[in-house]
């Protein structure tokens, strides 16, 4: 009965229709259905498989199209940036460019341990016997006794239990944090940190936190606000990140104050010691032995070979727990291949030597100290450095700053062009556009230990020229 | 070619039925909307028509190119083709197109049916239509009539 009534309405209204409609209305109606069912059974096909272009549109399709530059326009900056010298000969202190010899105040070779006769034999007797390199990574037919040594001396000298190698000094910093922390983790860092740890923190894709250089108020702040409470803070790991000695400003890091908040605050350490290495401290240990703080307080410590040792590739040293981690996790360690053997025979060396004469460290410090005094009355230049760090930072006072950083360059690059003809070789602090906090412009100045009184005291009366004649 | 395996997102939201179905219940609910806004208004149907015609007609026969995404990966090969002439990369009679092509038809003949086959309205509605659907046809693929919107 009730389908009945359906089709009953159906019919009234199909009635209705045709009665309203008059007949030309029903026969476009008509037409247009025959249409729709046309197109309905049309089955797909693909017009013009494969045609021409015509000549004109061709010329025109030419004459349109302008080419877009291979590479992007580089501003002034880059353009200064892209001076290079090409050194013919260099040895522990000089180098030779355009025939001629320039004292070398630009390389971080804060030993001296770059063109050491003891070091350069020792590499020389590794290449006759394993050859210039491994031949693969770590896990993959990469490991050779020396690079075994080279841990078990490195975990000897830092007093820690264990070290783990990495082949690149750069790719250390920058595989250990995102081993630690992953996605949902926290990561607080120094703004001052340099590009390497940079790398690193994004890598890590935790989320991040900054605070000022070296500010404990800040730092203390930051920690305040991540400070979770509940189920949440266990599954949360949060790591603070410094560096011993910051080479973007030649300042240390209050280490005794971050471990009082590591106490208070439960974090992690990371610590980037690359260029406080062989420096910092009576021994060389770095900046825990400059505070006189136990290593093993530091969670992870990283070094590098390449600044102070004079060789090449890099280090993590702390609980057996964090280096086990890294032999699977740290992607430099597990997908590049490992250290070439002479490298890691002339860091065990340089290490052995540091060990045995601590002259050369002295030496250091001295010539730190005395560069330091003698560049403090310098006009026109203010060092930012700290006078205990290897690399002086020497930047515009707020006389001479053009408050501009293109032109700030400029003038430091007419200082380091006027030392150059002078005999001794300087350098901008360059820095990569990408980094997030560029420090202010600089020139950076690497002492060594192997510098003479003379050369010290000449080369400071060159920057003092220099500078005066330039500002 | 390569271009099979690029998506081309300019037109690739065109396919799913659920947009269809959005599309179907968006002119009901434009039909709604007159009748109970100006329950008097006769010609609701047919501003609906030629709405649609309008602006369908703007944005798949005369904007050209990949208007709303980054279109490097394309080099440019879209750059002179209108979005209709992208749907499929060109397949004619292909669901999609039947599916555009049919709905102005069907508000053609809805219009015809409420504002008859006599005076400007009926001329309004057939010519709006004629050409909306006639830009549809595959005869019409990639051509430019008179050379209009040519570059």
């Amino acid at each position: 009965m009730f389908l009945f009534d359906i089709y009953n309405n159906i019919l009234f209204y199909l009635k209705e229709f045709i009665v309203t409609t008059t007949s030309p209305n029903l026969f476009i109606h008509g037409m247009m259905a025959v249409f729709i069912i046309y197109l309905l059974t049309k089955r797909p096909f693909k017009p013009r498989q494969n045609d021409k272009l015509s000549k004109a549109e061709e010329e025109e399709l030419i004459r349109e199209w302008t080419p877009t530059p291979l590479t992007p326009k580089s501003n002034p900056l880059e353009v200064l940036n892209q001076k290079e010298l090409v050194i013919q000969s260099s040895t522990s202190t000089h180098v030779t460019v355009d025939n001629k010899e320039l004292l070398n105040l630009a390389r971080a070779n804060y030993l001296g341990f770059i063109g050491n006769d003891e070091i350069n034999k020792v590499s020389e007797k590794t290449v006759r016997k394993y050859g210039v390199g491994s031949c693969g990574p770590r896990g993959f037919y990469g490991t050779i006794d020396v690079h075994l040594e080279l841990e078990k001396r490195t975990a000897e000298f830092m007093k820690t239990p264990e070290t783990v190698l990495y082949s690149s000094a750069y790719a250390t910093i920058s595989s250990a944090i995102p081993s630690f922390s992953k996605i949902g983790d926290i990561i607080i860092v120094d703004r001052g940190v340099s590009q390497p740890v940079q790398v690193g923190v994004t890598l890590s894709r935790s989320r991040i936190f900054y605070f000022n250089h070296n500010d404990m108020d800040d730092l203390q702040r930051v920690l305040e606000q991540t400070q979770f409470t509940g189920s949440k803070a266990k599954i949360v790991r949060k790591f603070v990140v410094i560096e011993g000695l910051y080479y973007n400003s030649g300042t240390i890091a209050p280490l005794p104050q971050i471990l009082k908040f590591k106490e208070q605050y439960k974090f992690r350490l990371i610590m980037d010691e690359s260029h406080s290495i062989g420096v910092l401290g009576s021994t060389g240990r770095g900046i825990t032995e400059h505070y006189g703080v136990d290593v093993n307080s530091v969670d992870i410590l990283t070094g590098s070979y390449g600044n102070a040792f004079g060789s090449g590739g890099g280090f993590c040293c702390g609980a057996p727990e964090v280096v086990y981690h890294q032999r699977l996790n740290g992607v430099g360690y597990v997908f590049s291949a490992s250290l070439p053997p002479f490298l890691a025979t002339s860091a065990t060396t340089a290490i052995t030597m540091l060990d045995e004469d601590n002259s050369i460290l002295e030496r250091l410090h001295e010539n730190i100290n005395h560069f330091y005094k003698g560049l403090s009355d310098l006009k026109g230049l203010e060092i930012t450095s700290l006078p205990i760090s290897p690399v002086i930072h020497l930047s515009l006072d707020s006389k001479s700053t053009r408050n501009n950083r293109i032109e700030d360059e400029m003038v430091l690059e007419k200082i380091v062009n006027k030392a150059m003809e002078s005999g001794i070789l300087l350098t901008r602090a360059k820095y990569v556009a990408a980094e997030k906090f560029i420090p202010k412009p600089s020139i950076r100045v690497s002492v060594n230990s192997l510098l003479s009184k003379e050369q010290i005291n000449q080369s400071i009366q060159i920057i003092k020229q220099c500078t005066s004649s330039v500002l | 070619m390569t271009d099979e395996f690029q998506i081309n997102r300019n037109q690739s939201w065109m396919h799913s039925k659920r947009f269809w179905v959005i599309y179907i219940v968006a002119i009901i609910a434009c039909k709604v909307l007159f009748s109970v806004l100006v329950p008097t208004y006769e010609y609701d149907w047919l501003t609906i028509t030629l709405l649609h015609a309008v602006i369908t007609f703007f944005g798949f026969h005369w904007q050209k190119g990949i208007p709303f995404f980054q279109a490097g990966w394309s080099q440019g090969k879209y750059s002179r083709l209108t979005l209709w002439e992208q749907i499929d990369r060109g397949q004619q009679y292909t669901p999609t197109r039947k599916f555009f092509t049919i709905i102005p038809i069907i508000l053609f003949m809805i219009t015809l049916h409420s504002n008859g086959y006599k005076g400007i309205p009926f001329y309004i509605n057939a010519i709006a239509s004629f050409v909306i659907v006639l830009s549809k046809m595959p005869r019409m693929d990639r051509v430019r009539l008179f050379g209009i919107n040519k570059y």
